[in-house]
């Protein structure tokens, strides 16, 4: 069971690290992290006939593709983020789609270590990476973003650049996780990325429970990430069947946002707010 | 310098050519409190911002270092989530806020107004009256070694007991060489706490463009 939850935490880990900074810090509606998911996959394919340091640059590329895009699209053609980001997946999952010609393609690389070990490896880069950017004025930056984009203007701090660092940042680490989860699998499937914004709305969320500070915190996504996968074991452990694992996820993420508005209700009632 | 001098400062709307000010002068002494009011529609918050903003098509500002505009608004210029301390550091990120360096000042400014006003400063701005929030708003402004602030309607949506915090800590700012340009509908506010000049913006005449007047007995 601790393997299980090993190896699908490190996949999934760098994947939780830029949702955690884009739908919880920004608190932006980051639906293009399911195509940052699986455009990473698609574009480490394409380097597939070169080292793994090569094919983990080209995932990384193709989330940060994905992020330009949506960016793109709401800065200068003004398009609001939600529709900017569907519009961004339509895109790519055409792109995706002309890249692999078949819903679903082999990916298997030759590594001269354990796969695990490169997973471990990469995980603990994106830990690194997402630790250094939250604990800096960028990472501050980013949660002040979601708690008052009109900050910005006041004190001449370009919100471009906030913005865009803190989705090519989500996107990128997206993209890479989207490439461990296919090499992991063996195959990348068009499909691979419907679903994990809700994942990872629902570990968030198990995550937030831990740490309630504003201050940007690299131990949400990371307590999440393990909370969640000890919860789908131990689910598993009942002999539940994973096909409506999607549905349990989307009751757990209910039951925690009613508990928030009940909290924030009675915090009214009684005076406290 | 003592003064801060506004000669001939006219503004022209673009869309039809005609004048919103025409040679408007006026000097301002440092350090004081200044007030400005007029009608609703008079043209108050556009003279400030075009005056923070250097906008106007003709004329000259001398005797200011940096100017800086306190609107209505002051709820957008803090990050609510966040402590006092935290957000006073928040405003000298700079343009491009670093990767490499944590949200940190080298020192506060004006630490002494904090501690003379007793707010608390470690809990969520959230949880600060209004009046408290707007001094935030004010410091986080003052953070940035700016000389001459202009607050448009600073007590607007606040209580007459919170007005007159925010009164009596723009006071104290004016003891630390601070110039203050405040827009305010508060007759009783105004006639209080102005040591400076009490300005007055209203339509000419004819109701073709707006003219300043220093009303008599101030200054």
């Amino acid at each position: 069971m601790l393997s299980a939850i090993l190896e699908q935490g490190v996949i999934v880990l760098p994947l939780l690290l830029g949702a955690y900074i884009s739908l919880k810090l920004m608190k932006l509606p980051d639906f293009a992290l399911e195509s940052a998911f699986l455009s990473g996959a698609v574009f480490g394919y394409l380097f597939n006939s070169f080292p793994i340091g090569i094919i983990v640059c080209g995932s990384i590329f193709g989330g940060l593709l994905v992020g330009v895009t949506t960016l793109f699209l709401n800065q200068y053609l003004k398009i609001p983020y939600l529709l900017a980001a569907i519009a961004t997946n339509g895109l790519f999952h055409g792109i995706n789609q002309f890249v692999l010609k078949t819903a679903v393609v082999s990916f298997k690389v030759p590594l001269i270590f354990s796969e695990i070990l490169l997973f471990i490896t990469l995980s603990f880069f994106s830990i690194a990476v997402a630790y250094l950017v939250l604990r800096s004025k960028l990472g501050y930056a980013l949660a002040i973003f979601g708690d008052n984009p009109e900050f910005f203007s006041h004190y001449q701090i370009s919100s471009f650049y906030v913005m865009g660092s803190g989705l090519l940042l989500a996107h990128g680490l997206a993209g890479l996780s989207g490439c461990l989860f296919a090499l992991s699998n063996g195959f990348i499937d068009l499909t691979m990325g419907f679903g994990v914004v809700l994942l990872c709305l629902t570990a968030l969320m198990l995550g937030s429970c831990f740490f309630r500070n504003s201050s940007p915190n690299v131990l949400v996504p990371l307590s999440g990430v393990i909370v969640y996968f000890f919860l789908q074991q131990g689910i598993l452990k009942f002999g539940f069947d994973l096909k409506y694992f999607n549905a349990v996820q989307a009751l757990i993420f209910i039951f925690f946002l009613y508990l928030k508005n009940f909290n924030l209700n009675m915090a009214y009632r009684i005076g406290r707010v | 310098m003592k003064q801060i001098t506004f000669d001939k400062l006219s503004l022209q709307l673009d869309h039809d050519g005609s004048f919103f000010f025409k040679n408007i002068s006026f000097q301002l002494e440092k350090g004081f409190l200044h007030s400005l009011r007029g009608r609703n529609g008079s043209g108050k918050s556009l003279l400030l911002t075009t005056l923070v903003n250097k906008k106007f098509s003709s004329g000259s500002i001398v005797g200011v270092n940096k100017m800086a505009l306190v609107n209505q608004r002051y709820e957008q210029m803090i990050a609510h989530e966040f402590s006092f301390e935290k957000n006073l550091s928040f405003s000298a990120m700079g343009k491009f806020p670093s990767l490499f360096r944590k949200p940190r000042l080298e020192s506060i400014l004006y630490q002494d107004l904090i501690d003379s006003f007793k707010i608390p400063t470690s809990i969520p701005a959230k949880n600060l009256s209004g009046g408290q929030r707007q001094i935030l708003a004010l410091l986080m402004i003052l953070q940035t070694e700016c000389d001459f602030l202009l607050l448009d309607e600073p007590t607007a949506a606040l209580d007459d007991e919170n007005a007159i915090l925010v009164f009596e800590f723009l006071q104290k700012m004016t003891l630390k060489g601070i110039t203050l340009l405040v827009v305010c509908h508060d007759l009783e506010l105004i006639q209080k706490y102005t040591t400076g000049r009490k300005l007055h913006i209203a339509v000419d005449q004819e109701g073709t463009r707006n003219v300043l007047e220093v009303e008599e007995g101030s200054g």
